[in-house]
């Protein structure tokens, strides 16, 4: 019996322990430390060029779980779907606190590093960064909070997230070996108070829409799909379709067959099996070279590389396309069109007010167009339209022209690269029939043929992104500086030098607080101390293209042994370079 | 027999290796932690000259090598440079100092966030425990220290060795060519004056060619070059301490002084409205038509006006001189380079066991040259700063000297870090009175400087 009685008062315990015994609710989790192992909320980040192939998992560290972090090279940045995590409480997060770990280096020594929690905050997803650091073996690991000022604050809805990134590496620094890896555990969100907010694991991270990168690619119009071209394969296979009449009537000279894809080893090209010529490789795998965006997602071959290796005559090339690459391969989609430059404004200002929509055919825009914009629009400009329609649309209307009266520009043959159209500076005195802009009337309106809305419209000169390929990158030339600061590279590799080649171009990924870059060659033979592109090169998407031309001009010689050895970068205010290569343009 | 030799030979081996190993243990010896962000060679670490990547074998090098043993049987300690990275020095410096225990004897900050911590006491005061004559407040030999804000206290200090100064440059020729006495020796006489120098300025903005244009000008200069040293001349600062002095009496003549040049007198060349006035301003000078800019060894340089890689020297001579001196300056105590908020100064952190012995080991390090500061500034090392800057070695010599008597007369002002953007062409275009101009920017400099010492 009292063995009964024991027993009962043992249950009775326990069960008062439990809080669902009472009707208590479980305590919130208001920390994430990994124990059991989910970290679905957030994944790597890839937020710009210096960003590295980073992995993930979870790992024992300091006698707890830990979030591991390791990349082979450059900076890993691991994203936050705070919002997620957060729900309806992340307008009062104000504090982002977590602990920061890492591994002796590869040869066994402690080396310090640092990193940095962005928070992407407001409406515009402003960002706010703090600093972390483990710089001392006895301080490893160490805290680090960053606190939100009182004028920055989180939205709900506006897509705002959390990243922790490690972007100095002593030992990287100092040996030139493997980064080290890096844990994160304990983040906490904290609102004003510091109290801990609630969180729901079970949140999963999305990364942030960055668009379709298009870089080192053509715009395309005229596109013709190649319908159900969804295919994969392993290394070194094959897998296509027979193509379609249309595709193949749009194979002309000044077309370029696109490929969307994902492999291995980031490379794709096309295979002809059936052609005249014999079964054929064309951009790649040693027939050639396409054109790749930095995603290794987008690849492009000119018709102009189909007829190096087939001939011109089309109806010689086969039935068949097919895609390979090196590695395991899926392809997406393909099609062919006509290939334009993708553009850019330099130099732009903003017609203010012009936020406008309408339906069809309908029309909206300003009623006067300022001073400064009426400047910006001389030859060599355009007006860049942002905009959506629902029939992909849009040209501009001048309702009040001088010599032709209302007056559509450019329905039809605006340039249109993704939500932007762009309208020359000579399309609208043609249209207008007068090259001096006070013959164009005051206003400017934009039309579409089905429901549109224009979110900004700017004027500028009018500049060509290149289409490249064929990379070389200049190994160490990851750098910043302050404004007006130079740093860069002590010597060009020999493979470098021989792609420094008429039609080359030196591209540089980079961050300015000016929003300009430029290169200096210090050691130019014929003219000293140099600045190359110095507001002369083109830039857009994040990098500065300056011509093989221009540095010959600059540095007053075609011959690169005169250039000096030394290539730097330099900005007007300060400045991150986090890569350079030299490229190919098409001829 | 052979077996108790081998033994005892053991046994001895074995003691030896203790003894080494006692020694290398001592606890006794101290280590001093200097922390900073980036590696520095050589400490107690480095075994071998090769230690250091950029080791050229020099005698400087040989001598920066063998300071660090002296040291170490000076002092019984070790020297250990430790590279925190930046975030981690700040980090060190805000938790550890607090904390009353220093994970460094010395840090490595920059003026910008140093001076605020110096202000919430995390630094000593060099005055604290170093005579009044120390080398370091006043020869500068081996070390200079800098103050801000008015402050008695001397928290930071620097090694000395050659840097970028900014004196007035001039064209000795047309000086000479105009019958007037040569600048060098009214600055001597204690003669060299702004008023002076307007009068010079004056003297030489000439319309040579009759065609009712000026085409010989007294000046030109980038206007922040300007302001920087007609401040220091003028003994003032625009933001050096809590409370901005933008708006002061001091700062304001040198507005005036600015103003008058370029709307008064006429005597400068016509400012560049662009965004290149920073290249354009500063290499006018070279087309040999303008009597007096602002100098650096670096702007000579990359205009290829003298030195041994230059095809076309420049024809005529220049000469560097120290600033004239404002109604408010003084020849004797005038700083005569600015240091901004993004300039690195070493420190030593409150919490640390005996901080004398901490900078006494590393003045110490700092004196590899044993006071003989030929062997610190040998022409070998320092050639660029002194070939660059003349025509032949009787000027060069001259503006070397200049430069190394401007790098020991250091101010902090940190006006240009503050994010307050300046529209000088108001000033300079005369379309704003010195006390308009004043008044634009006063709040906003005393905005960014609560920020600092919140």
């Amino acid at each position: 019996m009292r063995k009964i009685l024991v027993t009962l008062l043992v249950m009775a315990l326990a069960l008062s322990m439990t809080p669902w015994a009472l009707g208590e609710e479980a305590s919130p989790v208001t920390c994430i430390d990994f124990e059991d192992g989910s970290y679905g909320f957030l994944g790597v980040s890839k937020p710009n060029g210096n960003a590295a192939d980073a992995t993930i998992e979870i790992a024992d560290f300091n006698g707890s779980k830990a979030l591991k972090v390791s990349a082979p090279a450059k900076s890993p940045y691991v994203g936050i779907n705070v919002e997620g995590l957060l729900g309806d409480r992340l307008a009062d997060l104000r504090s982002v606190s977590a602990e920061f770990g890492v591994d002796n280096a590869e040869d066994g020594t402690f080396y310090a590093v640092s990193g940095v929690i962005y928070c992407y905050v407001g409406e515009a997803n402003d960002k706010v960064t703090g600093n972390w650091s483990v710089y001392m073996a006895k301080k490893n690991p160490n805290s680090a909070t960053l606190t939100l000022d009182d004028d920055k604050a989180f939205v709900p809805g506006a897509g705002n997230y959390v990243e922790i990134s490690k972007e100095t590496d002593n030992y990287v620094t100092k040996k030139g070996g493997t980064p080290v890896t890096f844990y994160i555990d304990n983040i906490q969100f904290l609102d004003a108070e510091g109290n801990p907010l609630p969180l729901d694991l079970t949140a999963e991270y999305v990364a942030p829409s960055t668009g379709t990168d298009l870089s080192n690619l053509w715009a395309l119009k005229d596109v013709v799909e190649f319908p159900d071209f969804v295919k994969s394969a392993g290394g070194w296979t094959q897998d296509g379709l027979e193509m379609p009449e249309d595709f193949v009537a749009a194979l002309v000279p000044g077309s370029v067959v696109e490929i969307e894809f994902s492999s291995d080893n980031g490379d794709i090209w096309a295979v002809m099996p059936d052609s005249a010529a014999g079964w054929m490789r064309v951009g790649g795998g040693g027939n050639g070279t396409d054109y790749v965006n930095n995603s290794k997602s987008i690849a492009q071959i000119p018709y102009e590389t189909f007829v190096e290796f087939l001939g011109e005559d089309v109806s010689t090339w086969g039935a068949r396309m097919q895609c390979e690459a090196s590695g395991n391969w899926q392809v997406f989609a393909v099609r062919v069109g006509q290939r334009v430059p993708q553009v850019t404004l330099t130099d732009a200002v903003t017609v203010e007010g012009f936020t406008v929509s309408g339906a069809g055919w309908a029309q909206a825009g300003v009623d006067a167009l300022s001073e400064d914009v009426l400047a910006a629009l001389v030859p060599g400009s355009a007006v860049e339209i942002e905009f959506e329609s629902a029939s992909g649309d849009m040209w501009i209307v001048m309702p009040d022209s001088a010599n032709t009266g209302w007056t559509r520009v450019g329905q039809g043959t605006a340039t249109i690269i993704g939500n932007k159209a762009y309208i020359t500076f000579e399309q609208i005195a043609e249209a207008c029939g007068s090259e001096n802009v006070a013959d164009w009337g005051v206003r400017m309106q934009c039309e579409a043929s089905d429901a549109w809305s224009v979110y900004s419209v700017r004027v500028g000169k009018l500049v060509e992104i290149p289409a490249v390929k064929d990379f070389v990158d200049i190994e160490g030339f990851t750098v910043s500086g302050a404004g007006w600061a130079q740093a860069g590279v002590d010597a060009l590799s020999e493979d470098v030098l021989a792609a420094l080649v008429p039609g080359s171009v030196v591209d540089i990924e980079f961050e300015s607080a000016s929003g300009d870059m430029w290169i200096v060659m210090p050691d130019s033979v014929n003219t000293g101390w140099t600045r190359v592109g110095q507001g002369t090169d083109i830039i857009a998407n994040g990098h500065a293209y300056v011509t093989f031309e221009q540095l010959a001009e600059a540095c007053g010689s075609e011959n690169v042994a005169d250039w000096g050895p030394r290539m730097q970068c330099e900005a007007s205010d300060t400045w991150s370079v986090y890569s350079v290569r030299v490229g190919k343009t098409a001829e | 027999m052979k077996k108790i030799l081998a033994l005892v030979l053991a046994l001895v081996l074995a003691l030896s290796m203790c003894a080494n190993a006692l020694a290398e243990v001592d606890p006794s010896r101290r280590t001093i932690t200097i922390g900073l962000w980036w590696d520095i060679y050589y400490d107690s670490e480095n075994s071998a000259l090769e230690d250091d990547p950029s080791y050229s074998g020099t005698e400087s090098d040989e001598l920066r090598f063998n300071v660090v043993k002296e040291i170490e049987d000076k002092y019984n300690v070790n020297i250990d440079f430790v590279n925190l990275t930046y975030a981690g020095t700040q980090d060190s410096i805000n938790t550890s100092i607090m904390a009353g225990s220093p994970d460094c004897d010395i840090y490595l900050v920059e003026l910008g966030w140093g001076i605020p911590a110096a202000e919430s006491g995390y630094f000593v005061d060099l005055h604290s425990f170093l005579p009044e004559d120390h080398d370091v407040f006043t020869t500068h030999n081996v070390l200079t220290s800098t103050t801000y804000g008015g402050k008695e206290e001397a928290y930071f200090f620097t090694p000395m060795g050659m840097n970028n100064t900014y004196p007035l440059m001039y064209n000795l020729q047309m000086i000479e060519d105009a019958n007037l006495e040569d600048p060098r020796d009214l600055y001597e006489r204690g003669e060299w004056t702004w008023d002076k120098f307007i009068e010079y300025c004056q003297a030489l903005t000439k319309d040579t060619d009759g065609d009712g244009v000026n085409d010989q000008y007294g000046f030109c200069g980038y206007i922040n070059d300007v302001i920087n040293n007609l401040t220091l001349s003028n003994n003032t600062t625009i933001a050096s301490g809590p409370v901005e002095n933008f708006s002061s009496t001091e700062v304001g003549e040198c507005f005036q002084l600015v103003y008058d040049m370029y709307n008064t007198y006429n005597v400068c060349v016509p400012y560049d409205q662009t965004e290149s006035a920073s290249d354009s301003m500063r290499v006018a000078y070279f087309d040999g038509n303008v009597a007096f800019s602002v100098g650096a060894t670096w702007i000579l340089n990359s205009n290829a006006a003298y030195g041994p890689t230059s095809e076309a020297p420049l024809e005529f001579d220049t000469v560097f001189i120290p600033w004239p001196v404002g109604p408010h300056g003084d020849k004797d105590l005038n700083p005569m380079l600015q240091i901004g908020s993004g300039n690195s100064y070493y420190c030593i952190p409150v919490g640390v066991e005996d901080p004398e012995l901490v900078f006494n080991v590393f003045y110490d390090y700092q004196n590899w040259f044993h006071d003989d500061t030929t062997l610190r500034d040998d022409p070998e090392t320092n050639h660029w700063w002194i070939e660059e800057t003349g025509r032949t070695p009787e000027f060069q010599d001259y503006n070397y000297e200049v430069q190394l008597e401007m790098l020991t007369r250091q101010q902090v002002d940190m006006y240009e870090s503050l994010n307050v953007s300046l529209d000088w062409l108001q000033l300079i275009n005369g379309e704003q009175t010195v006390a308009q101009f004043q008044e634009t920017y006063r709040q906003q400099f005393q905005d960014a400087l609560d920020a600092i010492f919140k």
